[in-house]
């Protein structure tokens, strides 16, 4: 679909109504896509042009984006679906990528992670060539225009990988950051993402790296702060790491009073807990319904006079499908859980057949 | 002499409630299997199946633009024809079906998809995953039946018009994505009747029936053939060939697999199928909603009608007045059809199918979900127990065949 709007009764605009008379049932861009799916004006996807091991279990993949990229801020991610054993599955990574790279590509690091579906596929089974999925880059995790005098940014793992955004972006202009300390934690040196790099930095005397080995040391506790960073009150500071950490250290800066000097990166705002029925939400309608987990959320949610598609009540003829934004539903015909995940899901949501999902969570449906 | 006959030997009759429930249980287990044997190259296969579609289609109208070069038509009007039956039998049927809706891909869903096909995705989601899978081959629920215009089944009312059935057959197969058309807005049982014509419902159908029609006639018989310059006639027949061709090839398709010989009763789902009419079709459905920027679908999504899911039945197959429908015992024990005939032939007096059914007969009874017992799929809905004598709250299918006037003498007349 093109951006531009074309006067009435201009020669494009008949011309794309001919064309669109031409194609029906579907459209022009269907044709499109077969033969350049990075097109201006396609929907927005990518190409993998390279994957790089990073360290054992991490990888940095470099993708040629569409022509609709529009690029990203530093510190920002992108959500990128990709197929694995054919399904669609879509997750965010910070983007790690200099802002000026001259080849118009962007690179995301990621770090399989244990039961991780998307992050090992990336990281073992991906092919230079596939296509994948993009949405434009967001997130609020970015340097403030007025850059401040002193930083701090404590990581843990791949939570490196926004940082080094920035820092890559950052590190090389005088005017841009002048004092800043990394405190890192990783299992071992050698599972420090882009270690190299940060070391080679320090060295450089242009950023102060403190790295926390895990494996031997032991977990950052809070109270250590003080002694790695002695000024860390003063400094303008960015988390990014596990849920835990990310917890500890806003209440430490709470409890300073200083919780305007911390910006936290959650890529998992929520994590979903399958359970056994609760609270559905129906978005549009602004109805929520108390389902239990043996009940269909097609039948509770008429049983609340919910004015629901349907249409075989088996599972056979998918006309009850509606989008899961969150939550977690159970198949009552087999036990499987599907859940969605804002960050991770389709943005409009995972399809659901209502009527044999019973809720197994808190779930927000589309209707 | 029709394709669905009525058997005084039920081939499920001796099936325990036992037997249909480890069915049931197998049954899962197949659908399970195939669920968890799907992938990456299921996906690959559809996206591959889709891409050799579209490109034969677009090679295929580019030659026709030569088409007043015979060769140039041929081969143009076989690579169309093969791309028309590609896409509605082996994609957009299926992808309707919801069959591929497990890989999240919004271009390829069930809710975003539109056909090269005279029926509105819409209706046909409807009346084809709705009526005909839940109701395959039950008169009066499945309009697959025969279409409206065939007798193919014993207990489908005969009428002279069913005397040029053949001819019916073989004009609906010429125009087979309007009779599709046609019986998704079920014209038969909406036309007559002045009410059901003015129904918003059911006109907002037709109208979106309409429009998909005339984008596709557009689109055959006047966009193409003008794009063609000086082969515009040539492109127009190519065009027109090609589509009947595809009518031909998915009406022998249907009419071969629903219909076999002999089709006995044993596949009558009618009686295992909870037929739960209150809940059909009553909604209001969603219009197809787009994912991302994908808006395929020039038509626009009208609701459906209205409508109890149903053509009209004959009195003795009206549903009952439980949540329930009962499901009709007698077709177990029948009575010998031409038992009457062949008593007159005999010199004895004609007696009615429903008079020699009076002898009482202790007879096994279907019904359907225990106690409200949640449905857990399909099969296991089903319940056959051994209920004995009907009880008083449930007269019309457990007393013995009803039959009107009309409806014995169909007897006399198979």
């Amino acid at each position: 679909m093109s951006t531009a709007v074309p006067t009435r009764g201009s020669t494009g605009s008949l011309l794309r109504r001919v064309i669109q008379r031409a194609t029906t049932p579907l459209l022009p861009t269907d044709y499109l896509d077969l033969f350049d799916p990075l097109r201006s004006g396609a929907a927005l996807r990518g190409r993998i042009v390279g994957i790089e091991p990073e360290t054992r279990d991490a990888v940095t993949v470099t993708i040629r984006p569409g022509r609709g990229w529009a690029g990203h801020v530093p510190g920002q991610y992108v959500r990128v679906g990709v197929d694995v054993d054919g399904v669609r599955q879509w997750r965010a990574y910070s983007v790690t990528s200099r802002t000026d790279r001259t080849d118009g590509c962007l690179t995301i690091t990621v770090k399989a992670i244990p039961d991780g579906v998307v992050s090992n596929h990336l990281v073992r089974h991906a092919r230079v060539g596939a296509v994948i999925q993009l949405d434009q880059a967001m997130g609020e995790f970015v340097l403030p225009q007025a850059r401040p005098a002193r930083a701090l940014f404590v990581t843990a793992g791949s939570g490196i990988t926004p940082v080094m955004g920035m820092l890559r972006n950052a590190i090389d202009d005088p005017d841009e950051l002048a004092d800043v300390v990394v405190l890192h934690s990783a299992p071992t040196a050698a599972d420090v993402i882009f270690g190299a790099e940060l070391r080679a930095l320090a060295a450089d005397g242009r950023l102060t790296l403190v790295e926390r080995h895990t494996d031997v040391e032991g977990m950052l506790a809070v109270d250590e702060l003080a002694d790695l960073v002695p000024d860390f009150a003063e400094r303008r500071t960015w988390v990014c790491g596990p849920t835990g950490m990310l917890d500890a250290l806003e209440a430490h800066w709470d409890s300073h009073g200083i919780a305007d000097r911390i910006t936290t990166e959650r890529f998992r705002t929520t994590v979903v807990v399958a359970g056994d029925g609760g609270t559905v939400t129906f978005a549009s309608s602004g109805t929520t319904v108390e389902a239990d987990g043996a009940t269909p959320i097609l039948d509770a949610a008429e049983a609340a006079g919910v004015l629901m598609p349907s249409g075989c009540r088996m599972g056979i003829c998918y006309g009850c499908v509606l989008p899961m934004r969150e939550g977690a539903v159970r198949d009552l015909r087999t036990g499987e859980i599907t859940t969605a995940t804002p960050h991770e899901s389709d943005s409009g949501g995972v399809l659901i057949q209502t009527c044999i999902s019973a809720a197994a969570g808190v779930c927000d449906i589309d209707h | 002499m029709t394709v669905l006959q009525n058997k005084s030997d039920s081939p499920i009759a001796h099936l325990t409630p036992e037997d249909i429930e480890s069915l049931g249980v197998e049954l899962d287990a197949i659908r399970q299997s195939i669920v968890d044997s799907r992938g990456a190259d299921d996906a690959a296969y559809i996206r591959k199946v889709i891409d050799a579609q579209r490109k034969l289609e677009l090679g295929s109208r580019a030659v026709l633009l030569a088409s007043l070069f015979p060769p140039a038509w041929f081969l143009g009007t076989a690579g169309l024809s093969i791309a028309k039956i590609i896409e509605n039998m082996e994609i957009g049927h299926n992808v309707l079906h919801g069959q591929w809706d497990w890989m999240r891909d919004p271009k390829i869903h069930s809710t975003t998809w539109e056909w090269d096909h005279a029926s509105p995705a819409e209706q046909w989601k409807h009346s084809h995953n709705e009526l005909h899978h839940t109701y395959t081959n039950v008169v009066g629920k499945d309009n697959d039946l025969g279409y409206g215009i065939m007798r193919v089944d014993e207990d489908q009312r005969w009428v002279p018009f069913f005397l040029a059935q053949p001819l019916w057959n073989f004009l609906n197969a010429c125009f087979f994505e309007y009779g599709i058309a046609a019986y998704d807005l079920e014209l038969g049982r909406n036309l007559p009747s002045k009410k059901r014509r003015a129904n918003p419902g059911f006109r907002a159908n037709v109208k979106q029936t309409l429009k998909k029609i005339r984008q596709q006639v557009t689109k055959d018989y006047l966009v193409h053939p003008l794009l063609s310059g000086p082969s515009a006639l040539t492109t127009l027949t190519a065009n027109a060939t090609a589509n009947l061709v595809r009518n031909l090839w998915t009406h022998s398709v249907i009419m071969c697999g629903h219909l076999r010989t002999p089709l006995d009763r044993g596949r009558d789902t009618r009686r295992v199928v909870p037929a739960a009419d209150a809940r059909l079709g009553e909604h209001q459905r969603r219009q197809g909603h787009a994912l991302h920027d994908r808006q395929p679908v020039p038509p626009g999504r009208a609701p459906p009608v209205p409508r109890p899911a149903e053509q009209p039945l004959r009195r003795d197959r009206r549903a009952g007045t439980g949540t329930v429908r009962e499901v009709r015992a007698d077709l177990h024990h029948r009575v010998d059809a031409t038992a009457g005939p062949v008593r007159m032939a005999e010199g004895h007096p004609a007696l009615t199918p429903q008079r020699l059914h009076r002898q009482p007969r202790p007879r096994r009874r279907l019904t359907v979900g225990d106690g409200g017992v949640a449905l857990k799929g399909p099969f296991r809905a089903c319940r056959a127990s051994d209920a004995g004598p009907a009880p008083p709250s449930l007269p019309l299918f457990t007393s013995g065949r009803r039959l009107d006037a009309a409806g014995s003498s169909q007897y006399y007349r198979t």
